[in-house]
């Protein structure tokens, strides 16, 4: 069961994301980060998954996601 | 009281900390339909408690940290909360608003809004774990600064598989301890730091608030937000101000502009321009100092910087700041700006205050009023007087009393620069004559956005005549009214740059803007009709994705009309409310440094001509003569005099 869970995880339209961090702040375990970079002259923002062996595949991220720039995968 | 509106979680709790009561307060939906949430829903609780006798280090204060529906929606820069309280800077009622995690918190913890009363005998930490609240001894906090006191919190929200429980704080510093008359209240790095809302909370010995909690945040119609937020973040990302300015160089990108147009409120605002700005410019905070551009828990535009002081990644300085410690007191030392910063949060006291206070000690020390050790543009001790106030020692003990009651104590009133007791920002307002009028009528004293940012139109964003007082009042009125209503709904006002069409802005010298800044000095008609029947305005505008975002969250129908409406009604009942303590037009001032003394001496139209300003404005608001909301007015509001 827990090597089912692992198979899944979040893959983040990085075109759509706009570095909100609603993700991020509502992963229960934080393997969610955001990668903010210095301004230079385009905002490609910017999570990614920092711990990919913690994520359990909840799907909290996803569905909390205001704009739906997180899908749930199997791997 | 339950809701059948989305957004708002549908309870008010209201605790009393001198007898450990907790009880649902009632806040019907017809309330929320008229008051919305944020500093309009505090008003509202206010206004059905205060007569106007009561004083603001006492059990009769209240402190009242609202939301809005849009907290928490996914709708862009929403995750703002407000503490409104009786300020006992300038003893009328203050409204100060946050961008940290705690209005986020405090909604999934299932509450709306908070009302705390009374004082506790000993200090004290309040944990609100989904809805349910728990009173902790902070005898252990007690003279701890923010972020030691903010970390100590996490240790004791740790869960037994050692993570933290995740949660939203709001804590005081040891300046909110001491009661310094301008004290702040920090959530995470984002500060209420304004009106003195940690001297409260200080003196009802409350360290912290703790919320936590997995309660959803409903929106009514969440298929249509979504589509209507992505197309909200995208419009955001692209304006010139949202999408550019603002993540590039953070509010600090404005000092240059302030530079050129003379708004760069140097040495205690004598004078508009500073020789060395560019070493406190933002491009040079952005290339020299910024680590990483950060935003507050929902934003898209993340205007925030995070600098390094002392080897340590902090929050870096907002404009004020920048300005007011920097130009202000005539330092070009840009580190000395990012550690004073770090420090002021840290001590918890706001910024803009503590600087102003500083300027006019330094001012009065050069005119021979007050001898003080002060002096301009001589900082290496200021760390330390910093130090001093927070903790009231010293020349901080006087200091902490804010510029207003300095200058009534060893003279200088005209250089005392404060509207209503409450310092101003950094905008030197006699080349911005709107923003003038603005400090001087804002509800919670001299502040720029409270006062309706008339400056963007003014040099900083369009460059209408700045020293032209036709059509500014009728402006600034509508600029109030519409950044009440987005504050009310938990929003961000920076989401309101992007109701002004991208070309203007990114095409400064274009003959259409040419001609939209020559033309709208006189369209103070055509804005007053606007004003006095916006609900003709029942549409929704391209540029204003406000409305609709109001309407999918929260299901209330809410044309810009009636958001403008709904604005109007806000700021009417907080000046209704500071009438009982005392405000009329007498109040609506500004040092004469700003009204009578010219910036330029070639021009002299370069003061701020405030008494035919106010007049217009008056006029325009339907108040009287004495500046004060007719009965007519109120009523037709749904605002209940006392």
């Amino acid at each position: 069961m827990t090597e089912e869970k692992k198979k899944k995880y979040p893959v983040i339209d990085a075109k759509t994301c706009a570095g909100c961090s609603v993700c991020v702040e509502n992963c229960p375990i934080n393997c969610l980060a955001i990668e903010a970079p210095k301004y230079h002259g385009d905002i490609t923002t910017i999570v990614y998954l920092a711990n990919p062996e913690a994520c359990l595949g909840c799907g909290i991220c996803a569905k909390i996601c205001p704009i739906r720039a997180i899908t749930i995968v199997e791997a | 009281m339950a809701t059948e509106y989305g957004g708002y979680m549908g309870k008010v709790l209201r605790i009393n900390l001198t007898t450990r009561e907790v009880d649902e307060y009632p806040f019907s939906d017809r309330e929320r339909e008229l008051f919305i949430g944020g500093k309009t829903m505090a008003a509202k609780i206010l206004s059905d408690h205060f007569k106007g006798t009561e004083q603001p280090f006492s059990d009769e204060n209240m402190m009242v940290i609202t939301t809005g529906p849009m907290t928490g929606s996914g709708a862009p820069s929403s995750s703002r909360f407000n503490i409104s309280t009786l300020s006992p800077l300038t003893g009328y009622v203050t409204s100060s608003n946050c961008g940290g995690n705690f209005g986020y918190y405090l909604k999934k913890a299932g509450l709306d809004a908070l009302i705390v009363q009374g004082h506790c005998e000993k200090p004290t930490w309040l944990e609100i774990n989904s809805g349910k609240v728990i009173f902790h001894e902070a005898d252990d906090f007690w003279g701890m600064k923010t972020g030691a006191t903010q970390e100590a919190l996490d240790e004791k929200m740790k869960l037994p598989n050692g993570r933290v429980r995740k949660n939203g704080k709001i804590c005081i510093g040891p300046a909110g301890e001491n009661q310094v008359l301008y004290a702040s209240v920090v959530s995470n790095e984002r500060v209420a730091g304004r009106g003195g809302v940690g001297a409260v909370m200080g003196w009802m010995r409350l360290k912290a608030i703790c919320a936590s909690g997995n309660k959803e945040i409903s929106v009514k119609e969440k298929e249509k937000m979504v589509a209507h937020t992505q197309k909200w973040f995208k419009y955001l990302r692209k304006h010139p101000l949202t999408g550019e300015q603002l993540p590039k160089l953070g509010t600090a990108g404005l000092v240059s502009s302030m530079q050129m147009k003379g708004l760069l409120s140097t040495k205690n605002y004598s004078e508009g321009h500073f020789d060395d700005f560019e070493l406190i410019s933002g491009e040079r905070l952005a290339e020299q100092y910024n680590i990483v551009n950060k935003g507050c828990l929902t934003c898209p535009i993340r205007c925030s910087r995070t600098v390094e002081v002392e080897g340590k990644a902090v929050k870096g300085p907002e404009l004020e700041t920048l300005v007011l410690l920097g130009s202000g007191i005539c330092n070009n030392n840009l580190e000395a700006v990012l550690r004073w910063n770090y420090e002021l949060d840290e001590l918890g006291m706001d910024t803009i205050s503590c600087a102003n206070t500083i300027s006019y000690a330094m001012e009065a020390n050069e005119k021979g009023l007050w001898d003080n050790g002060l002096h301009f543009s001589e900082i290496d001790d200021l760390s330390a007087v910093m130090e001093k106030i927070a903790h009231k020692e010293g020349i901080g003990a006087e200091l902490a009393l804010g510029s207003k009651r300095l200058s009534e104590k060893y003279g200088g009133t005209e250089f005392a620069i404060h509207a209503k007791g409450m310092e101003l920002a950094a905008y030197e307002p006699r080349k911005a004559v709107g923003l003038g009028l603005g400090y001087a009528v804002s509800n919670r004293g001299g502040c720029h956005l409270n006062g309706g940012y008339a400056v963007i139109l003014e040099g900083l964003g369009l460059s209408v005549n700045p020293t032209t007082y036709h059509g500014k009042a009728d402006m600034t009125m509508l600029m109030q009214n519409l950044m009440e209503m987005i504050s009310a709904s938990g929003q961000c006002l920076f989401t309101s740059y992007a109701f002004f069409p991208a070309p203007l802005m990114s095409h400064p010298n274009s003959w259409y803007t040419k001609l939209v800044n020559a033309v709208l000095p006189y369209c103070g008609g055509a804005v007053r009709i606007l004003n006095k029947f916006p609900e003709i305005a029942a549409i929704h505008l391209p540029v204003f994705h406000h409305t609709k975002g109001f309407e999918y969250v929260t299901g209330m129908k809410m044309p810009f009309g009636r958001y403008m409406r709904c604005g109007e009604r806000g700021y009417n009942l907080e000046r209704e409310l500071n009438r009982r303590f005392g405000v009329d037009a007498t109040k609506d001032a500004l040092p004469k440094r700003l009204t009578d003394v010219v910036q330029d001496p070639k021009d002299p139209n370069s003061k701020v001509p405030l008494e035919k300003l106010k007049q217009v404005y008056y006029h325009a608001r339907g108040w009287d003569d004495n500046g004060l909301p007719t009965k007519k007015l109120l009523q037709k509001l749904n605002i209940e005099a006392k």
